[in-house]
């Protein structure tokens, strides 16, 4: 019989993710779009050479 | 945030060592492989600045190849492994659970110092020829680069954490309980 920590009662595991998780998106959404954006060095589009 | 919910979800309705172990070890291999490129690329770099037929074309074509290789590494760190990890360790052995949650801060403070200060200047000078700005803004922040003693102090914290067991076993005929 496997014997847990009941570590959820007293303090959540969101507290901890969450905040982080929102910090770090909020950086990865202004890296990762927008004309300097590292998806896009990675990546570079053909020119257009439309009109 | 959705693999957060997700492996919240899975944490209340299935539960079992390989789904605490795994993505600890695989934190630990990403972090591991970081830390060693991070060390070498160091080095590199500090002695590719100090030789005096160096180009700014050649250091940058010596910084391009690190840009994907952390980007990816770290964009699956930050997106998938991190929830993973605190969710489906958070029931675990209190010693564990305190390792990998100091793991996450540390990592946490070492991307906050990435984003705010390298990632964005340090991806700009690796897409074109550097300057003699550029060449001296890199000397000053290769110089001033401590991550790689974060990276080394998550590691140590995971790694410690890997080797407490998740759960204790209780034997019924016995009433003991172990750890295995």
């Amino acid at each position: 019989m496997l014997i847990r920590a009941n570590n959820r009662d007293r303090v959540s595991p969101y507290l901890v993710v969450v905040p982080i998780l929102i910090i770090i998106l909020g950086f990865h959404g202004r890296m990762f779009s927008g004309r300097r954006s590292w998806a896009r060095q990675l990546v570079p589009l053909p020119a257009c050479s439309g009109p | 945030m959705i693999t957060g919910f997700g492996a919240a979800w899975l944490m209340r309705h299935w539960r079992s060592r390989v789904q605490a172990n795994t993505p600890l070890f695989l934190a630990i291999l990403a972090i591991g492989l970081m830390t060693g490129a991070g060390l070498m690329y160091g080095w590199m770099m500090a002695a590719a600045l100090n030789e005096p037929s160096t180009t700014g074309a050649a250091l940058s074509a010596l910084m391009w190849p690190a840009v994907p290789f952390y980007i990816v590494l770290n964009s699956a760190i930050e997106l998938l492994l991190l929830a993973l990890l605190v969710f489906w360790n958070w029931d675990t052995d209190w010693r564990r659970r305190a390792l990998i949650v100091a793991g996450v801060a540390v990592y946490f403070v070492m991307r906050l110092w990435t984003y705010l200060v390298f990632a964005e200047a340090r991806l700009d000078i690796a897409s074109h020829t550097l300057s003699a700005a550029d060449i001296e803004w890199f000397k000053q922040t290769l110089a001033s680069d401590f991550r790689i003693a974060l990276n080394v102090a998550i590691f140590a914290f995971l790694l410690m954490a890997a080797c407490i067991p998740p759960w204790q076993v209780r034997d019924e005929s016995d009433g003991e309980a172990y750890t295995r």
